[in-house]
């Protein structure tokens, strides 16, 4: 090798140890001390051993202003690139801490940008690691500009690859809008925080003195607001379940979800033990769906929020199904606002990404009262009945117990579009609960009676034996069959692999109008 | 672990795997490749960690 190659070569070599290098020893140290990995340490924990390609490394801020033309780094405070996860690939970004803080400037934005648009062109799944102190104010308008760019892709690839983003340090302000455009949300118990306005800002504007953690950290977002998804203790237990969460999904939306052989074992004889015929005594609906998917299957979303409707991927006999289920456990399942969010928005990335939907229904109501009233269950209840109807996939039910009123139509009653719908024996289908119902249709007789308590519960018998039972409604079709409980494993799946080759198209338009 | 040592189990494997001798393969060239920053992290801090690693039954 001539002297000019050795040159070359080191001076390639020197630039990618300044690569590497990042932020420096000391920096990279206070990062791993408050608990987190780096960003390249994040991308080697979300990739398959050894698959990840960094691309762009060298990008560097044309930025001046400020001193910054003596704070250059090669990267910009992010690093980018694509992998395979499960053997299939991905793209991500993964903001790194120690270089300036992670903070978004023209430059960085570009990278990011880059890599989602090969995310697009390839069509494959886009990570976001987000770990930034915002936008970088030396930069001005172009870093906000930067964001913008983002948002807009974010936006227009909804719907066509899976997009994740992962929470493991700040995101504070405008930044906040790329993840809660995207599919799901992770976070970190300790170290991750989201909020528009930071404490200082809330003070001084309002007064309230709150916490970082009280205001925007994983615990308030995974059961209060519901901006997150997923909550792990650390980096690398949060990193598994991201790529955990993609073994679910394809890998856009022309594509079907992997198929991964596990242990079916049927447990579905158990399931009249687990439900009790007395439709007021609750139980965890987990143990319904656990009994019969594949082993180990389960994997629940947002479990800490609006907790009276269960929601997740499971597998029958290999293959994803989403699942969407009423917990009687809370609320005793009845639907309110939150859960009618939470079921609409799950319902609709499914059928973005032909999941098909399983939905085991034991429901007695909308909750009633002002609160729900006031806070406009009218609208947000029409989006769970919007993105049944809406949805395309396979979409089989169980009513399993109560369905009352308009939340069993809510919850893929057979005219919102359902393809099959079974019933145990002791399912109860009908406008209303027994004792409501003989109050109003029973009032006057109840009233006239010489013993009203008597008359109220003969009419109540007589209510029960016609109809709080499954028989009316498979009667008129709105049930395809009344199903013993140890059939269930069996007749689902087979529902299932009937559907396969479902196709069903709607009108054509440019989208349609949720009540947002 | 000593550089030889590691060398010499590398060349029995190769050998027992392609079903020759020990001594009729000639090591050329070798590299050392160090434990990553994650590796190191990780074992720094006794953490334990298992990828969740799926494959696909079509594939």
């Amino acid at each position: 090798m001539d002297q000019k190659w050795k040159d070359a070569v080191e001076k390639l070599i020197q630039k990618r140890e300044t690569v590497l290098a990042a932020g420096g020893s000391e920096r990279i140290a206070k990062q791993h001390s408050s608990g987190k990995l780096t960003a390249r340490e994040r991308m080697e924990a979300l990739f398959d051993d050894g698959t990840f390609v960094e691309i762009d490394g060298m990008i560097t801020s044309r930025a001046v202003d400020f001193g910054m033309d003596k704070k250059k780094r090669p990267g910009d405070g992010v690093v980018t690139g694509y992998g395979r996860i499960h053997g299939r690939v991905a793209f991500a970004s993964s903001q790194d801490f120690t270089v300036g803080g992670g903070s978004l400037g023209e430059a960085q934005a570009m990278r990011i940008c880059r890599a989602m648009d090969k995310a697009m062109e390839m069509k494959v799944p886009f990570i976001s690691i987000n770990d930034s102190g915002g936008a970088r104010i030396e930069e001005g308008i172009d870093g906000l500009s930067g964001y913008a760019d983002i948002f807009y892709r974010n936006t227009i690839a909804s719907g066509v690859i899976p997009q994740i983003s992962v929470i493991l340090g700040p995101c504070a302000g405008g930044a906040c809008y790329s993840p809660a455009i995207t599919d799901y949300i992770f976070m970190t118990e300790k170290n991750s925080q989201m909020y528009i306005t930071g404490p200082a800002v809330v003070k001084s504007v309002t007064g309230e003195v709150i916490s970082t953690s009280d205001l925007g950290g994983a615990g308030v977002h995974s059961s209060v607001s519901g901006v997150s998804h997923f909550v792990y203790p650390d980096d690398l237990s949060c990193l598994n379940g991201v790529r955990q969460l993609l073994g679910y999904l394809p890998q856009n939306n022309e594509e079907m979800p992997m198929t991964v052989k596990g242990h079916a074992i049927d447990g579905s004889a158990a399931l009249s033990g687990i439900v009790p015929v007395d439709s007021k005594k609750p139980y965890d609906v987990r143990s319904v769906i656990n009994a019969f998917v594949d082993q180990n299957s389960f994997f629940e979303v947002q479990p800490d929020f609006a907790r009276n409707l269960v929601v997740g991927f499971a597998r029958l006999d290999g293959d994803t199904v989403g699942i969407v289920a009423n917990q009687s456990q809370v609320m005793a399942g009845s639907l309110e606002i939150n859960a009618s969010d939470k079921g609409a928005r799950f319902i609709r990335f499914c059928d973005c990404f032909n999941i098909p939907l399983l939905t085991l229904v034991d429901v007695p109501a909308f909750l009633p009262g002002s609160q729900q009233e006031h806070g406009g269950i009218i609208r947000h209840g029409a989006k769970l009945l919007f993105a049944y109807s809406e949805a395309t996939v396979p979409k089989v039910g169980l009513i399993m117990r109560k369905a009352y009123g308009g939340a069993y139509i809510a919850m893929n009653s057979k005219g919102t579009g359902a393809d099959v719908v079974y019933a145990w024996p002791i399912a109860e289908i009908a406008v209303m609960g027994a004792s409501g119902a003989v109050s109003i249709i029973g009032k006057k007789e109840i009233e006239k009676a010489d013993n009203p308590a008597e008359k109220r519960e003969e009419l109540l018998d007589a209510y029960n034996n016609k109809f709080m039972n499954p028989y009316i409604a498979a009667e008129r079709g709105y049930v395809d069959e009344v199903i013993l409980p140890e059939e269930t494993r069996e007749k689902i799946a087979a529902a299932f692999k009937m559907l396969k080759t479902k196709k069903r198209s709607l009108p054509r338009k440019k989208h349609g109008n949720i009540p947002l | 672990m000593e550089t030889e040592k590691i060398l010499a189990m590398a060349v029995a494997a190769a050998a027992e795997e392609n079903g020759v001798e020990p001594k009729r393969i000639i090591v050329r060239s070798f590299r050392e490749i160090h434990k990553s920053s994650l590796e190191k992290f990780i074992a720094d801090n006794h953490i334990t960690y298992h990828k969740y690693q799926l494959e696909d039954s079509r594939a």
